[in-house]
């Protein structure tokens, strides 16, 4: 072997161990004795925006750490919450309204340690809803939405300071979406509360909605599923004294004292503010022959029937101009006894349904 | 003229004479019988019946309308030092709203009659009634009084569009004459704006509590004292569908308006401050909140069922083995006869431990509910139920049934100060009654089959 061989050999050992001495170096920088925060790892929080008093599961991860053979201790300021080898999931319950807890995760091992913390604040977000569909005066129950009408949402987000002090509606940024589609044009600072199209017929509507202050301390979300309503027509006694007889709906065959009986017809959940006429449409019918009430209101018509006692059929096919949708019918089989001298004796009360 | 036409002549004349007087009298005839059909259309409609007198002993719309077409008799006054009944049907006559007030007699049990707007005080002792105003307001719909005798009134106006009256009695001055027995006093008030959608009524004084709609913002909802005056905004909304309650702690409590299936919010609101939840996210919410307490009774509609739960604090809610709604209840008042003390929870002192009343409630339940929607369709008028009147210990769920009701659908109830009497309305007529309730304490049974089932 010649002297420059050997030499080249050398240098070329010498090389090897130069670029392998190299490349360890940095990784031995990296993960040298010093503590980090690092990006190296994250946690996540499911749910994202927990409610108060609510358990949260956290989970870290790290594409590039074995955190199974790492120590890993999951603390709230000095307090440890849990801690064990390769301990990547706690579970911890979000505190009150107000509260701002730091969580730390530390991962250690023999020559490394990597340190990650988590903020929890919770926020709690009311999501309310009701539609702007018919229902008559004095009414207790809701409106509810059909095709045509339209769904009021307001949100009562509940973002409470360390201090306790609630941060204003009129401070926190709106997101609004609409069966996953972000509405920009109802969403944005302050507009806690927003109005949708109805539902489809049969359909429902999915609402969703992201609010957070500018700092980004307080973030909430909320969901709901709205389905569309049944509309009908209920038909009631318009009685000369009493007025309306709301609390009576007709049934399909009712009996009832007296000659001439007005009857007040009720489109309930139909995209209308007033139903007395236009752009809904009355079609009466007085057995099975068209009807032309002499009311102006068309959803008013008085019946008088030429024999008393005889039972009458009273119809109604209800449409709406602009909506499709909206096609009601209803039939209620009435008998009306006539005047005093021919009422029944054994009737104890006008007004009992029969 | 010749004797022929002569002859012809006057047997023209005569022709056209008898036609002539055929003619006219076919005419009368018809006439006759034309004007026949219409009088006995006319009659048949009241012309001719001699005007009613509002002046007798009741002066109602009962005595004086209904009684010709059903032939049942009034209620009759009972005479004075009479009891009435434990259950007494105290008018047939739909009324629009009833309450206990405070009277210098005592107390009694006033009633607005839904045709008229007249106001009624009945003896709840004596089972005596009278008539106390002479205010016609035709076709009250509501109708609420204040413990010492204010009233509201609520209507519609022509237009549709719900009135709301906020007045008081005017009782009329005593008459010289010393033979002369009562004279009827009148309602004196206004109106507020149309667009009032809810109100309620503060139990302790003259101040009332409404929301109306707004353009801008949906719905405000303002405090004022019955003049009108000192009014607050104490809550603002972009919902307009809500029901309010007036505790006599002075909450004043929202909610949201029931449907089958949807969710409900309630909330406490207060000059100055953002509302404060007291229930959330629960379907078909009704709620019946107790004064000076933590304690809520409240209904759920979900799948075709109700269902009754108590809730004090923060505690987990307490079912309760009784199907119905919180719109048929009342809470028994921490200063009736009957109440009783229990030993709150927590107590850290064994020489002095706080004491709270047993939270009792009076519900009517239906016997049935039938399938489907229920809310929805009991508001809407399109099924009414059969009621029992149950008493509940809201504490630890036990019910005891108190006395069963023939037929009677019951709404808007309201318990006396003493929580001896319940009023209440039936919906199937309007008509109003009265439960004397025991003064001792029953014995606990706890309800099983007995409880509504659907």
């Amino acid at each position: 072997m010649t002297r420059l061989s050997i030499g080249v050999r050398a240098l070329l050992s010498a090389t090897i161990a130069l670029i392998a001495l190299c490349a360890a170096t940095p990784a031995l920088a990296q993960y040298g004795d010093l503590n980090l925060e690092t990006n190296a790892v994250w946690i996540t929080l499911d749910p994202l925006y927990p409610h108060p008093g609510e358990a949260v599961h956290l989970k870290v991860e790290s594409p590039l750490l074995d955190l199974s053979t790492m120590q890993i201790t999951w603390s709230v300021g000095e307090t440890v919450l849990a801690q064990g080898k390769g301990l990547v999931d706690v579970d911890f319950k979000a505190d009150a309204l107000g509260t701002d807890t730091t969580l730390t995760m530390t991962a250690a091992s023999a020559s490394s340690s990597v340190t990650k913390t988590v903020r929890v604040v919770p926020t709690d977000i009311d999501l309310l809803y009701e539609s702007d569909s018919y229902v008559p005066p004095f009414f207790l129950g809701r409106a509810l939405p059909f095709a045509g009408s339209h769904i009021i949402v307001q949100a009562i987000p509940r973002f409470v300071r360390p201090d306790g002090s609630l941060v204003p509606s009129d401070s926190i940024k709106f997101t609004w979406r609409l069966n996953g589609v972000t509405m920009n044009a109802l969403s944005g600072k302050g507009k806690s509360f927003a109005t949708f199209p109805a539902p489809t017929l049969f359909g429902t509507n999915t609402i969703s909605l992201e609010a957070s202050t500018e700092d980004g301390i307080h973030k909430g979300t909320a969901t709901m599923n709205i389905s569309s309503g049944k509309p009908y027509v209920a038909l009631y006694v318009d009685h000369p004294l009493f007025g309306v007889l709301y609390d009576q709906s007709l049934s399909s065959d009712t009996a009832l004292p007296g000659s001439e009986t007005t009857f007040l017809a009720v489109p309930y959940y139909s995209n209308v503010s007033d139903p007395r006429g236009e752009p809904l449409r009355y079609d009466w019918r007085v057995d099975g022959k068209t009807f032309t009430p002499e009311q102006s209101a068309q959803n008013e018509a008085t019946i008088h029937p030429d024999i008393a006692n005889q039972r009458t059929t009273i119809g109604l096919d209800l449409t709406h101009d602009e909506n499709p949708f909206l096609s009601l019918t209803g039939e209620w089989n009435v008998t009306l006894s006539g005047n005093s001298s021919s009422a029944s004796g054994e009737s104890s009360d006008p007004f009992h349904q029969q | 003229m010749s004797k022929v036409t002569s002859l012809i002549f006057r047997s023209l004349i005569v022709v056209v004479l008898i036609s002539a007087i055929g003619g006219l009298l076919g005419w009368y005839f018809f006439l006759h019988s034309r004007t026949s059909d219409t009088q006995a259309e006319d009659v048949g409609r009241g012309l001719g019946d001699s005007v009613p007198s509002f002046t007798g002993s009741i002066g109602n719309t009962f005595q004086n309308v209904l009684s010709s077409i059903t032939g049942s008799e009034p209620p009759q006054p009972k005479a004075s030092g009479g009891a009435v009944s434990q259950l007494w049907h105290v008018t047939l006559n739909p009324v629009a709203g009833a309450d206990f007030v405070q009277t210098r007699e005592g107390e009694r049990l006033y009633f607005v009659e839904r045709a008229t707007g007249n106001v009624f005080s009945a003896n709840t002792h004596t089972g005596l009634i009278e008539r106390l105003t002479n205010t016609l307001m035709p076709k009250i719909y509501e109708a609420a009084f204040t413990t010492d005798g204010a009233i509201v009134q609520r209507s519609i106006d022509p237009k549709g569009r719900a009135t709301t009256f906020i007045g008081t009695i005017t009782l009329a001055p005593p008459s010289p004459d010393d033979e002369a027995t009562s004279t009827l006093g009148s309602l004196e008030g206004s109106f507020l704006n149309p667009g009032v959608t809810t109100y309620a009524i503060n139990p302790k004084k003259r101040e009332y509590f409404y929301i109306m709609n707004d353009a801008e913002r949906g719905a405000i909802g303002i405090k004022s004292a019955w003049d009108g005056s000192g009014q607050k905004r104490l809550f603002q909304s972009g919902l307009t569908q809500w029901r309010a309650q007036w505790l006599s702690d002075g909450r004043i409590i929202v909610t949201q308006k029931a449907a089958d299936n949807v969710p409900g919010y309630s909330y406490s609101v207060s000059a100055g401050s953002s509302p404060a939840p007291v229930l959330r996210d629960i379907p078909g919410l009704t709620i019946l909140p107790k004064a000076s307490s933590q304690t809520i009774l409240y209904g759920t509609s979900a799948g075709g069922s109700l269902a009754l739960f108590s809730k004090t604090g923060s505690d987990d809610p307490l079912s309760l083995p009784l199907k119905t709604f919180a719109d048929k209840c009342v809470w028994l008042p921490d200063t009736a006869k009957s109440a009783t003390p229990m030993k709150a929870a927590g107590t850290t002192s064994k020489k002095s431990p706080a004491v709270v009343m047993v939270p009792v409630a009076y519900c009517a339940v239906p016997q049935t509910l039938g399938v489907g929607d229920f809310l929805n369709n009991w508001y809407a008028g399109r099924i009414h139920t059969a009621d029992n009147w149950w008493r509940i210990n809201a504490a630890d769920g036990t019910t005891q049934m108190l006395y069963p009701l023939d037929g009677v659908d019951v709404v808007d109830p309201a318990i006396n100060d003493d929580g001896t009497m319940i009023t209440f309305r039936d919906r199937n007529d309007g008509s109003l009654w009265l439960l004397q309730l025991p003064f001792k304490e029953p014995t606990k049974q706890t309800a099983t089959s007995a409880s509504s089932t659907l």
